[in-house]
């Protein structure tokens, strides 16, 4: 079979995933580039604003477009209690000790939505789920090109937030050195808690956008938690522009990989990759820069 | 000697006890003393040397995978194959730990590195006809001592408890030779121990071999009781996750809390299973959770750490 004319699919889908990826990952880097906290339930939130999305839906009758007006609060929320009861006690603990508490959230979030929701798939139907934009040979989701554009809109939005604003430059400050930042009278601790509701808040976000091309499990959420790893050691950990470029490089990876290879033999590509970076370049593409 | 005939005595308790137990008793048992086996196997690198892995479902599988493999095609003994998985394990452990920690990878990047491996051998696994794919590998029920299959749930136990003490002895054995203070000055500070002369690559290569090896172990017998593996059961995350669990919860800087993590949280989910009778899928990893975050929260060094302050306040 000639593959060359479904390449341009594959391309097309593989920049549109990668955004959503790009915005997945940031979230992550912003995390561990302020509180240094590696987040292994990162993915779970994620999965938690599907099942609100869900729900908006099924109760409520809302489309997952409307749903985002309570998704997104709902999502933070659950963020800043997050922060407040399990994040900042272990700020200052071992590695070791984070990593733990973020495992066992990812195991309390992930079973209790498999308990509530069962293992089933569910699909959260948009009036948009059928649109379909054409573009020569390539056909695109309409639902999907939005979710992209806003992902990468987010990402930008986020950049210049921390970039051109004081909130931006007293979390920049935070993340850098924690003792010289209190020193000079920032709230080091209110930034954490900000830092983490953005990075939790943006995946409320992005929950009702993916929802009309999804499907949603309690075991959606470790994947995207991973992939969301893969893509932010690839751009540097804490490394914003880093994560926009590993999540495009990931996003065509895995489609063209899937045409290319067929099925899950893709995944390995992805791991490969992921394993000769964090054994050759840890640093990943972009280096050590911080935030 | 003294912890070695501590340890006999309560083996041999232990194998006094188990034909006394029910059917269901002694399937905890197995479960217990495997799934002790593989959280003292990951406590060795995790906890004596520090390094924690999120990854030793690549060796439990890897055992798994390679005796059920020779038996089923080339008709080997489970036996062999035990001796070739730990040899495998070993080498896997020596492996990983030559090619990661040589690049100075450590803490969060260790812990995502073994963690992408085993996902990438679940991957493999899962597209390689001859051990089964995805579908996994059914092992004939032939009850006989050569194909380390047993009639009875009592056989069983008695391997278990032997994988069980072999990791016994492998720990104590470690505590008490120079490579237990090697694991320990890498553990609490590896440039002071690099200063005093320690090879700290060799030092954690060692370790991750003796972890590999050990947790390889734990395959065949896995195998040989289920009689059924495949990617998800032996290579899955959730193998590495509950021999973190346990060891965390157990304590992770002692010997043998791990062991007693086990034996606390592994009846705990038989029991919760049982109550709920099927409903409610996963409850028990909710638990684990929770548990899991108490203990960092509560109690950093675990039961062990909490059992043994009480010991001495009463002793105080």
């Amino acid at each position: 079979m000639d593959l060359l004319p479904l390449l341009p699919q594959a391309l097309a889908d593989g920049l549109l995933l990668g955004a959503v990826y790009a915005i997945v990952a940031v979230g992550l880097t912003l995390t561990f580039g302020v509180l240094r906290i590696v987040n292994f339930a990162h993915g779970d939130f994620l999965a938690l604003g599907l099942y609100l999305t869900y729900l908006g839906a099924t109760w409520l009758h809302l489309d997952p477009y409307l749903s985002l007006v309570l998704v997104l609060p709902l999502v933070t929320l659950a963020a800043a209690f997050t922060y407040r009861l399990l994040i900042a006690p272990v700020i200052l603990a071992p590695e070791h000790n984070q990593i733990v508490v973020t495992l066992g959230l990812s195991l309390i979030l992930q079973n209790a939505m498999l308990a509530i929701f069962t293992a089933d798939l569910h699909t959260m139907p948009s009036v948009l789920s059928g649109q379909i934009v054409r573009i020569g040979n390539v056909f695109i989701q309409a639902a999907a090109l939005i979710a992209s554009a806003a992902s990468i809109a987010v990402c930008l939005g986020l950049y210049w937030l921390l970039r051109s604003t004081e909130l931006g430059r007293q979390i920049r400050a935070a993340a850098q050195d924690r003792d010289a930042a209190l020193m000079s009278g920032v709230n080091v601790d209110r930034m954490y808690l900000i830092a983490f509701c953005i990075g939790i808040g943006s995946l409320g976000l992005v929950a009702p956008l993916i929802a009309p091309f999804n499907y949603v499990s309690p075991s959606v959420g470790s994947s995207f938690t991973l992939t969301a790893f893969i893509v932010v050691v690839l751009g540097s950990m804490g490394n914003f522009v880093g994560a926009l470029i590993g999540g495009f490089i990931i996003g065509l990876v895995e489609a063209v990989g899937g045409l290319l290879t067929g099925g899950s033999i893709n995944f390995i590509i992805t791991y490969a990759i992921f394993i000769l970076f964090l054994l050759f370049r840890p640093e990943g593409l972009l280096g050590g820069r911080r935030l | 000697m003294k912890p070695m005939l501590a340890l006999g005595l309560v083996v041999a308790v232990l194998a006094a006890v188990a034909p006394f137990l029910s059917i269901y008793g002694q399937h905890i048992f197995v479960l217990v003393a495997l799934y002790g086996s593989v959280a003292l196997a990951w406590n060795i690198l995790g906890g004596m040397a520090g390094q924690m892995s999120l990854g030793h479902a690549l060796f439990v599988g890897a055992g798994a995978y390679l005796s059920t493999a020779l038996y089923l095609n080339l008709g080997i003994s489970p036996w062999i194959g035990l001796v070739l998985a730990a040899c495998l394990g070993g080498a896997l452990g020596a492996l990983m730990g030559y090619t990661v920690f040589r690049r100075k990878l450590s803490g969060v990047y260790f812990a995502l590195v073994t963690l992408a491996l085993a996902e990438m051998a679940l991957h493999i696994v899962s597209n390689v006809s001859v051990l089964g794919a995805a579908n996994g590998l059914a092992i004939p029920a032939r009850p006989s001592l050569a194909n380390l299959q047993f009639t009875s749930k009592l056989g069983y136990c008695y391997a278990a408890l032997a994988v069980l003490t072999v990791a016994a002895i492998v720990i104590i054995a470690i505590h008490r030779s120079r490579l237990g203070y090697v694991f320990l000055a890498i553990r609490e500070n590896e440039r002071s121990a690099a200063a005093l002369g320690i090879d700290v690559v060799q030092g954690k290569v060692i370790a991750a071999a003796i972890s590999g090896a050990l947790a390889a172990l734990v395959g065949p017998i896995y195998a040989n009781y289920v009689l059924f593996i495949d990617p998800e059961s032996v290579l899955g995350v959730t193998v590495s996750i509950d021999a973190l669990v346990f060891s965390f919860v157990g304590g992770l800087g002692s010997l043998f809390g791990p062991l007693l993590g086990t034996v606390v949280l592994v009846p705990l989910t038989e029991l919760l299973r049982g109550m709920l009778a099927g409903r409610l899928a996963g409850i028990h990893l909710i638990v684990y959770g929770v548990i899991l975050v108490l203990v960092m929260r509560l109690a950093p060094r675990g039961l062990w750490g909490l059992l043994s302050d009480a010991i001495a306040r009463r002793r105080a």
